[in-house]
């Protein structure tokens, strides 16, 4: 069956990616979700970071049971560990058999390891030749330099890369592309209009209750309150700089349950801050914050 | 159309293809309330987060009898998009916040000297900053038939090709490319140099492109795009907007704390970090300090650019410029940068400067 003829509608979507895959979510972000599955474009889904991005693709690649294949972006990252590269050692070892084979002509020889076979596919190739529709995520792009995304717009607009010695490899199912940026540098215009765009922020309240009681197992309905609560305040604090995402909710929430705590106690909050804040200054400004409630 | 041509109007790029995608998600979804409605337009059309969008549609429910609850029918898409203005914020004036050294000193009319608009002079000066911040040598080697022969890469070429390759890889040290942080301080102080800035910003942008552009004052906001896609002259009407919202005098050190905390992996030791400053500061001079020695242990080099070095009689004896002093790598005046004359150098061990009077 056709994979986009699987959902019917945006409600529908929701709440498959809520019973199939745990992933708890509003409907604008189902929509922009469902819009790119039948539009077939790619998504860029910004935000900030531990509020599900990268999990968006995960879950498609699981309720709709693709396989997924994943670019980690980096500084530095080249055309060459993005999209393809030659295998110089097997068309050496060709060159070899074909020079004491003497019914193979020179020209021959010359098209032979220029051919599809001596091409080591990295994931952007590995997507386009992949014969069973799959889910490509490309992460955090916005950590790699801005020319990669030059070497992306010919795939995401036309989902097909051009290779001098080949020409144009043209991809046989179109797989559905998840961009993510943490937001740490502006993207380019023209990657922006080859894609449709969603931005996740901090979920509310009630859905971070909803996340983490399916997230983590045998939470309580008050831990699970006390926790978003203790997430929210942070988020509010704007002397705290990193704050914590729905991951380290989610993390706050499990060292909870596997020290056995029934509630959140300040002294309880004292050992796990570790799990939620992640920079000294953030922690001691945490700590010191407790140390005035108990005072009071 | 009338969606994307509101848009445009709002000073939103919205190309064909976007139109296109919207029409034809708008054609996916069968009910579509105001919340659909706003993802979709979010998801093809605008595209930021930072942008705020009004949606009011235009016919009225009671003539066409039609849906209830916010919801939209097809014929009613021609409905007015409006990307959200700033909304308009009081005068503030510049009171007497700074230390009295400052306040009596006299503020110079930095204006006419900092109203360089000329492209090409622009062009040049920042051409010729890139040039003298793009010296460090990175631990990458590149490859170059000049070069120096580079065995390690040889062999290991020579490897990959099972022994057949004759070639000698030369390779030289990898310049790179320049990269900069620009902090603007848009204080009240400030505000007579925005031509400046906003030039500043423009260039700065257009000439590196892994630049990043700040504003600051009493806290640090992140402006890169708006310098990128406003272009000079709107984007300084942005800043003069930006700076009276602020108010309240400078704290730099405070600003800088937030830089390094928030965007710290913005600078390394490929990043200049420029300062486009008067350095009259309220803040914490403790936290200017060690933020200060932050940044120059931080960055290639942190160059600062003070307005008021255009005045003949102008000596940096503010706390704040005192304080920041010993850890600058050039002190310049907006001339000097822009059209390269002589460019100062501070004199770490003494605390002295060479060179602060007036250009030739």
């Amino acid at each position: 069956m056709d994979i986009p003829k699987k959902v019917s509608n945006v409600d529908d979507l929701l709440g498959r990616l809520a019973s199939e895959a745990d992933y708890i979510t509003d409907r604008s972000t189902a929509a922009a979700i469902f819009l790119s599955i039948k539009m077939q474009k790619p998504l860029l889904v910004e935000g900030p970071p531990g509020c599900g991005k990268t999990e968006i693709a995960k879950c498609l690649s699981k309720i709709f049971g693709l396989s997924l294949i994943r670019l980690q972006c980096y500084e530095g990252l080249d055309y060459g560990h993005a999209v393809y590269e030659w295998d110089y050692q097997r068309q050496l070892l060709e060159i070899r058999l074909g020079q004491q084979d003497p019914s193979v002509s020179r020209n021959e020889l010359k098209h032979q390891i220029y051919s599809e076979e001596f091409l080591l596919e990295r994931p952007i190739l590995k997507a386009i030749r992949s014969k069973e529709k799959s889910v490509l995520l490309i992460d955090e792009i916005d950590r790699a330099d801005p020319e990669l995304e030059g070497f992306l717009f010919e795939f995401l607009s036309e989902f097909q890369i051009s290779i001098p010695e080949l020409g144009t490899i043209k991809a046989q199912t179109i797989p559905y592309v998840i961009i993510t940026s943490n937001n740490s540098r502006d993207l380019s215009d023209a990657l922006k209009r080859r894609c449709l765009y969603l931005h996740i922020d901090y979920p509310s309240q009630q859905r971070e209750i909803e996340i983490l009681k399916r997230k983590v197992k045998g939470l309580s309905d008050s831990l699970a309150m006390e926790v978003s609560d203790i997430a929210r305040t942070i988020r509010e604090d704007e002397v705290i700089l990193r704050k914590p995402g729905t991951a380290e909710s989610i993390d706050l929430a499990s060292t909870a349950v596997t020290l056995g705590a029934d509630s959140l106690s300040n002294e309880i909050l004292s050992l796990v801050a570790g799990s939620i804040l992640k920079d000294q200054e953030d922690l001691s400004r945490f700590l010191s914050t407790l140390k005035e409630k108990n005072a009071n | 159309m009338q969606i994307t041509f509101n848009l445009r109007k709002s000073g939103k790029e919205v190309g064909v293809s976007e139109s296109i995608d919207a029409v034809s998600a708008l054609n996916l979804i069968d009910i579509i309330d105001l919340e659909l409605f706003k993802a979709i337009l979010n998801a093809t059309l605008i595209k930021d987060n930072a942008a705020r969008f009004e949606i009011s549609v235009k016919p009225s429910e009671e003539k066409l009898g039609g849906p209830s609850n916010d919801l939209i029918r097809r014929d009613q898409f021609a409905s007015i998009v409006t990307l959200g203005a700033e909304s308009p914020i009081e005068e503030t004036k510049l009171t007497n916040l700074y230390s009295p050294l400052e306040t009596t000193q006299t503020q110079p009319d930095a204006r006419d000297r900092t109203m360089v608009t000329n492209r090409k002079v622009w062009q040049d000066g920042l051409r010729r900053f890139v040039q003298s911040i793009a010296t460090l040598e990175s631990h990458r080697k590149m490859q170059e038939t000049s070069g120096s022969v580079n065995i390690r890469r040889t062999i290991r070429m020579d490897a990959r090709r099972a022994g057949e390759s004759a070639l000698l890889v030369r390779t030289s040290e990898r310049i790179n490319k320049a990269k900069v942080v620009l902090l603007c301080d848009v204080s009240g102080s400030m505000m007579r140099a925005v031509t400046f800035i906003s030039n500043l910003a423009y260039w700065t942008k257009r000439s590196m492109p892994k630049s990043e552009i700040f504003l600051f004052s009493t806290r640090i906001t992140r402006v890169t795009k708006y310098a990128d896609k406003l272009g000079s002259s709107r984007f300084e009407s942005f800043i003069s907007r930006f700076g009276k919202g602020y108010g309240g005098g400078t704290r730099i050190g405070q600003c800088f704390d937030q830089l390094i905390r928030r965007y710290g992996n913005m600078l390394d030791k490929k990043t200049t970090t420029v300062i486009f400053s008067d350095g009259w500061d309220i803040g914490e001079i403790d936290l200017l300090d060690s933020k200060m020695r932050e940044l120059s242990v931080k960055c290639h080099k942190v160059v600062w650019i003070n307005p008021l070095l255009e005045e003949v009689d102008y000596l940096p004896e503010s706390m704040g410029i005192q304080t920041a002093l010993p850890y600058i790598d050039s002190f310049l005046s907006p001339s000097e940068f822009i059209l390269g004359t002589s460019a100062s150098n501070v004199n770490k061990d003494k605390l002295e400067i060479e060179v602060y009077l007036n250009p030739p």
